[in-house]
């Protein structure tokens, strides 16, 4: 059958081995062998990961530090926009009724590394993954300074919902905002290109 | 012909989903978050007390009422009255099959209610619990580094799992649905009416 052939009323027929995410997940599902390949994959980028921030990064501690600060002088920057006045002194930041210190777990530094062992595992061009990389990275910094922000904003309003809501944002908005990524990621890394026109 | 149980959840698949997933929303909340804290108390605690090695003398263990979690502090940080905050503790045993399972699960039974997909998904959780356990009394007992392990299988692991499988299983679904999308009968026209 060729390319483009149309069936009924407007719906054209796939390829049978056009690349589309969906089949890829059926690939990687279809035997405990590429399941565990890909798994591995993952788990080896967060390993070289886990181990590099453990015995150097977390020990120096400038990544953070400069996240951290980063993060917190965003978050102002923020909060500015909307009309609360708000500054940032190294990693804290506050306002006329509160304040917050943006700590090494809270940067949002996990889950950038989270975000990339998946797209470093999944199949994709490399071309497509080198600009996918950095723009989640850049999604992901923002979801952080909207999360501080609010966070923020909620410890000056209702400081007992501080504790629930930050536990809360940590959970949910990171691991939704990663999940979104990732399903971007599986649609983006291979998509089959274009055909050519007879 | 009456309609069945099945037949009805087959024909309302997506209503089904959404009945399933916050019935086990309700039946995490009932059930397994009790069994979770009294998995800590009663069964992770004794266990982590009895390791009678000399590096397992020096951590003071506590485990906070009504909380899934164990927390190993340096001998003599209790005693001295100063703190059981969580930040002077070595190392956090949790329980298994915590948020990290409940919102995959519910994900996953919402998306297919009629697979079993999330009972697959409890026990793998509570396999890797499994495991992790034995890590941590590895890391209370005899050698600093497990507990790196064991915090490396609470994070990464888990969340490799928890996110990867189900966003997996999620894809697959719908390409199976795509290839093999439900039958639509249309009504056929009588010869002879009127177009």
């Amino acid at each position: 059958m060729e390319l483009g052939a149309r069936k009924g009323r407007g719906d054209i027929l796939p390829l049978p081995d056009a690349p589309s995410p969906m089949n890829t997940a059926q690939q990687l599902l279809q035997s405990h062998r590429s399941l565990a390949l890909f798994l591995a994959k993952m788990l080896a980028a967060y390993a070289v990961w886990f181990i590099l921030y453990d015995l150097w990064l977390l020990p120096d501690g400038r990544l953070d530090l400069w996240l951290s600060t980063v993060a917190a002088t965003w978050t102002a920057d923020v909060l500015h926009l909307v009309g609360v006045g708000a500054v940032a002194e190294g990693r804290t930041v506050f306002t006329h009724a509160a304040g917050i210190e943006i700590v090494d777990g809270c940067n949002g530094l996990s889950a950038l590394s989270l975000f990339v062992g998946f797209v470093l595992a999944y199949p994709g061009a490399w071309a497509r993954r080198a600009l996918f990389i950095p723009m989640g990275l850049a999604v992901i910094v923002a979801t952080n300074v909207v999360r501080c922000a609010s966070l923020l904003l909620i410890s000056g309003w209702r400081p007992d919902l501080f504790e629930s809501v930050h536990g809360f944002h940590a959970l949910f908005v990171f691991y939704v905002v990663i999940f979104g990524l990732w399903v971007a990621w599986t649609h983006v890394g291979e998509r089959p290109a274009e055909p050519a026109l007879a | 012909m009456r309609p069945t149980v099945l037949s009805l959840a087959r024909r309302h698949r997506r209503l089904t989903g959404v009945l399933f997933a916050v019935a086990l929303g309700a039946a995490y909340l009932g059930v397994l978050r009790p069994l979770r804290v009294l998995g800590a108390e009663a069964v992770a605690l004794p266990l982590f007390e009895a390791v009678g090695t000399p590096r397992a003398e020096g951590f003071d263990l506590v485990a906070r009422p009504g909380s899934a979690d164990v927390y190993a502090f340096p001998e003599g940080t209790l005693t001295t009255g100063l703190t059981e905050d969580e930040m002077a503790a070595v190392a956090r045993w949790s329980s298994p099959a915590g948020a990290l399972f409940v919102l995959p699960a519910m994900f996953l039974i919402a998306a297919f209610p009629l697979r079993r997909y999330w009972l697959l998904w409890l026990g793998s959780h509570l396999a890797v619990g499994a495991g992790a356990l034995g890590v941590f009394v590895i890391g209370l007992g005899g050698a600093g580094w497990a507990f790196s392990l064991y915090s490396f299988s609470q994070t990464y692991v888990l969340e490799t799992i928890s996110l990867a499988i189900p966003l997996l299983l999620w894809l697959a679904g719908r390409a199976e649905e795509a290839a093999d999308p439900p039958v639509v009968v249309h009504p056929t026209p009588a010869v002879g009416e009127a177009a």
